[in-house]
């Protein structure tokens, strides 16, 4: 009984998390898998990415990332927004003082249509001797970081240090 | 996951009514978070498990850790010299023995609020005759040609209060000894090692062990790390594959895939549309930018953009369409250009040749045919306007040769000569003619009168008929000689010959009327004598007319002769 209860709940709450759709997909969804220069793969941890190194069978608990280009920013700045779960949930980091990453319900073939809305979901790309960093376009300065101690969350930092990993690997699935 | 359903389930129905909502929300938390529930150790080795609830933002305060064994109500001892202990909110195995393994629970209660996670530990032993287990292996990936780093993870726990850096052996397929290669660098403070230049030949199973010392024993603490070297191309700059500055030949209203593609050693390196200095999108909205990337043996990617042109109109041949990608921050452009088709032009070239030599050809066979006609029909629409020439001091249009009929003759030359002659081109058509025979005064000199006749007209009209006995009449006349030699020679008047009949055989002809023949041609007679080939539009008589000097007004009526 509470099973069938929660299998209904489970399935609304799917089915509306994923808004309504274009009728035609016009911009293609990459699917990549990133890891940070010391080999931490991202997880999901109570609604957090969580930057570790998995062992064995939990290998199958990274998350993808999904990603779009955001062409309402200057190509120039090769600016992206990625999400997970099939691009459902989706990085935001808005604009303050001391930024934080949150991962928002969103469709992520809409948000580049949303204009000077989607800055909080934009990252801009730079590529440098195979890593690249991805720049908050909501805070600049602040670039995604890994933490240098195993299982924290991602985060946003101003510089590589000892503490915090800026540089990532970004590749086709 | 099937497991933890069940389990779940259990907890659910053993806990009382009132907490009923709040395990439903942790059953939900279990499906969709799933977190790390499996904990890997080497038999012999000790190991430190976190609870995996522990970093819920309600647990910041204060908190109780308890770590139960799976189904039994016992609290885990923190005796520090057990084997199995918890410590910290940490569970450790000093060492983990082979029945360890199994589920084990850890309850945290903070308030009047608990949560409860379940764990599930594995103790392995070595896979045979090597150094580590393939099922406890971590994935790290390197790529070829760039610096990369191994790892030795999961050390946290270890770290005792006088080997702040415990010392690390490394192992190559559970070897030592290959830390020889330069490329290779320890990097102790990251419990890591460095390789500067990946090569393919740095892939495969990397164990580090340290010892770890607990109650003054030692263990061995090891991790193995699966190494793969992502082949990327050597130093391999980005280029566009199409377009390459060039030009495409579309038909005006066709349909085109726009595409741009490039190929990299790099992943992401999306290029990009533009044409008037704006995305494709925007220069027209029906322009709908897709972006796609595949992956390529060799560690090469190709990325590529491509919009379609539904039909192609007049403003898409205006622009050049740019594709941009940036690498190590610079732009690279490659266009293309679409132009109209070109062996269309040369198409509309060589048919309008064609058509123009057609139109030629066909004027000038009009021209042939009708030759007569148009000059005929010049003489009398055109030529009044063109005013009045000059006198050439001429008297007559023609003078008129013919053999004065005989008996024998079957051709009445006389009738042709003197009555048909002068009643189409004196009456009808207005030219002044002599006619030897008529216009002579008795008496005068027939050589004189011809030369000086001959001399005061514009054309000779010689007429012939077949009889061998009537040219023979012709062939005596110094008439004839004088005028053919007169017109020919002296005067360059043009002779106009007119058979009477066919004259099949001209060998028997005086050579003068053969070279006129030759020169001129001859007219044949084909009308009879009756009223209608006395009309000046028979076909006989417009070759007659064309063959006669343009008739001039005025000077023509005073010689006029009414029949």
């Amino acid at each position: 009984m509470a099973l069938t209860i929660a299998l209904l709940l489970l399935h609304a709450e799917a089915a509306g998390s994923v808004p309504c759709r274009a009728p035609a997909l016009q911009t293609k969804v990459f699917k990549y898998r990133i890891w940070d220069m010391n080999q931490q793969s991202l997880y999901l941890r109570d609604d957090q990415l969580v930057a570790g190194h998995l062992q064995g069978a939990n290998a199958a608990l990274e998350e993808k990332v999904f990603w779009v280009p955001n062409r309402f920013f200057k190509h120039e700045l090769q600016p992206v927004i990625m999400g997970i779960r099939n691009g459902t949930r989706c990085l935001a980091c808005p604009a303050a003082p001391q930024p934080t990453l949150q991962l928002q319900d969103a469709d992520i073939t809409e948000l580049p249509r949303s204009g000077a809305a989607s800055a909080p979901f934009t990252f801009f790309r730079t590529y440098k001797d195979g890593l690249w960093r991805f720049e908050s376009a909501a805070n600049p300065g602040w670039f995604l970081c890994t933490s240098a101690r195993a299982h924290q969350p991602l985060g946003l930092s101003r510089r590589p240090d000892a503490a915090h990993v800026l540089d990532f690997y970004f590749q086709l699935c | 996951m099937g497991i933890w359903i069940l389990i779940l389930l259990k907890n659910i129905q053993i806990k009382s009514i009132s907490k009923f909502s709040f395990s439903l929300s942790l059953f939900f938390f279990s499906i969709e978070e799933c977190v790390i529930c499996n904990y890997f150790v080497l038999v012999g080795e000790p190991t430190a498990i976190s609870c995996p609830v522990i970093t819920l933002p309600m647990l910041h305060s204060d908190y109780n850790l308890t770590w139960y064994r799976n189904g039994s109500n016992m609290p885990i001892t923190t005796e520090r010299r057990a084997r199995i202990h918890q410590r910290k909110g940490l569970l450790w195995f000093i060492p983990a023995a082979l029945e360890d393994s199994g589920l084990y629970e850890c309850e945290v209660r903070s308030l009047n609020r608990s949560k409860q996670k379940i764990i599930n530990l594995k103790v392995f032993k070595n896979d045979n005759g090597l150094c580590f287990n393939g099922e406890m292996k971590y994935d790290q990936i390197v790529k070829s040609a760039n610096a990369g780093k191994i790892i030795c993870p999961d050390l946290e726990n270890f770290k005792d209060e006088d080997n702040i850096n415990p010392e690390i052996h490394w192992y190559k397929e559970c070897k030592s000894g290959f830390l020889e290669d330069k490329r290779l660098v320890l990097a102790e403070g990251e419990n890591a090692i460095l390789i500067l230049n990946v090569t393919i030949q740095d892939k495969g199973n990397y164990t580090c062990r340290m010892v770890y010392t607990y109650m003054g024993k030692q263990y061995n603490v090891s991790r193995t790390m699966n190494l793969e070297v992502k082949e990327s191309p050597l130093k391999m700059r980005p280029e566009f594959i199409y377009p390459n500055n060039n030009t495409i030949e579309v038909e005006l209203g066709s349909h085109v895939v726009m595409e741009c593609n490039v190929s990299s050693g790099v992943y992401g390196l999306l290029p990009y549309w533009q044409v008037n200095d704006e995305d494709v999108d925007s220069f027209d909205s029906t322009y709908r930018e897709q972006f796609y990337e595949e992956g390529m043996p060799h560690g090469i990617a190709v990325s590529g953009t491509k919009f379609n042109i539904s039909e192609v109109k007049l403003k898409d041949y205006a622009y050049k369409f740019f594709c941009h990608f940036i690498y190590d921050s610079q732009e690279f452009t490659s266009y293309i250009k679409l132009e109209h088709p070109v062996q269309n032009i040369r198409g509309y070239l060589i048919g309008g040749g064609i058509s123009l030599i057609f139109l030629l050809f066909l004027i000038l066979i009009v021209y042939k045919i009708f030759k007569i006609d148009i000059v005929l029909w010049y003489r009398s629409s055109c030529h009044p306007l063109l005013g009045k020439k000059v006198s050439d001091g001429k008297i007559y249009d023609a003078y008129v040769l013919y053999p004065k009929n005989r008996e024998s003759c079957l051709y009445s030359s006389d009738i042709f000569a003197l009555k048909i002659l002068p009643e189409v081109l004196e009456r009808q058509c207005g030219y002044n003619l002599f006619i030897f025979g008529r216009n002579d005064l008795a008496g005068e000199a027939v050589i004189d009168v011809t030369d000086e006749k001959i001399h005061q007209s514009r054309r000779v009209i010689i007429i012939l008929v077949p009889e061998p006995s009537c040219y023979g009449i012709l062939e005596d006349a110094s008439e004839k000689h004088l005028a053919v030699y007169n017109a020919l020679i002296q005067d360059g008047i043009k002779i106009i010959l007119i058979e009477l009949e066919k004259i099949e055989d001209y060998a028997n002809m005086p050579e003068s009327i053969k070279y006129v023949k030759q020169k001129y041609g001859a007219i044949r007679w084909t009308g009879d004598f009756s009223e209608r080939s006395h009309s000046a539009s028979t076909r006989f008589w417009k070759k007659v007319r064309y063959h006669m000097p343009s008739r001039k007004h005025g000077s023509s009526s005073g010689f006029h002769l009414s029949s």
